[in-house]
């Protein structure tokens, strides 16, 4: 048992799949004008479900790997990019990340204080 | 794997598009050009983008070398080509570059889609700002928990 709990740790690896959810977005709206790109996006809920289901103690070890939307071409240059939907993704994983390091931050602070360093 | 990544691809987004933007307004300014140093009139330049693969940097070389597939790289510019639409012929034999029969060869540049082209540039700009506004909000929050 580590000092970090399994709630904290699927917290901190939630905060890890964000944040690279965060890039893949970004990677799909600066690739919007790239011909024959595909977006891709990050199920980092569904791998952290997976995770806790199986084994919360080794949520440390969670991976997260980006995989592509499989949406096919949206114009005749073969890029699968919408711009509208990237930008509504990236919003509101924007917001979720900050929900979580919040929640992440609020936990820590307790544990200060347990700690007698608070 | 960076804190930073998401930064330098919305970064790697914005250098394309501001070089779609010089290249439309240089295609622009030179609708009316008949005269170059190659001969004949100005030819319109497109803007190739492709997905950049990060491996010319250290950072993208380690990520490549150690995940399974690259790290998400954003956009780099693969080429700026020229146009290959025929030029218009203009009958002028007053002009100075005009052929035996009175032609002047004038740019394949239609203004009105140089304009929407621009607009699309500045536009895609814009997303990638947000964009970097979205991640340096966030990464700010994240550092907050050290």
């Amino acid at each position: 048992m580590s000092i970090l709990d399994p709630t904290q740790m699927t917290l901190m690896r939630a905060i890890s799949g964000a944040t690279l959810r965060n890039t893949v977005l970004s990677n799909n709206i600066a690739n919007a004008d790239t011909p024959g790109f595909q977006p891709s996006d990050v199920n980092f809920h569904a791998t952290l479900a997976d995770a806790l289901e199986s084994d919360p103690e080794g949520m440390a070890a969670v991976t997260f790997t980006p995989e592509e939307l499989g949406t096919g071409p949206l114009r005749a240059d073969g890029n699968g990019v919408d711009s509208e939907a990237e930008a509504a993704k990236l919003a509101e994983n924007g917001l979720e990340l900050n929900a979580l390091t919040q929640v992440a931050n609020s936990r820590m602070q307790i544990m200060k204080t347990a700690m007698g360093l608070g | 794997m960076g804190l930073f990544d998401a930064l330098n691809i919305s970064a790697s987004g914005l250098t394309a598009q501001r070089l779609r933007m010089d290249v439309t307004s240089a295609n622009l300014a030179n609708a009316q050009t008949t005269k170059t140093p190659g001969g004949g009139a100005y030819k319109r330049q497109d803007v190739v983008l492709q997905e950049a693969s990060g491996s010319d940097t250290f950072a993208g070389s380690l990520a490549g070398a150690m995940g399974p597939d690259g790290a998400p790289a954003g956009v780099e510019v693969a080429a700026i080509v020229d146009d290959t639409t025929p030029t218009r012929k203009v009958y002028e034999p007053s002009n100075p570059v005009a052929d035996a029969q009175g032609y002047v060869e004038m740019p394949n540049v239609n203004p009105v889609s140089e304009m929407t082209d621009l607009i699309d540039a500045s536009r895609s700009y814009q997303a990638n700002v947000t964009a970097m506004q979205t991640t340096k909000t966030v990464f700010s929050k994240t550092i907050e928990l050290l």
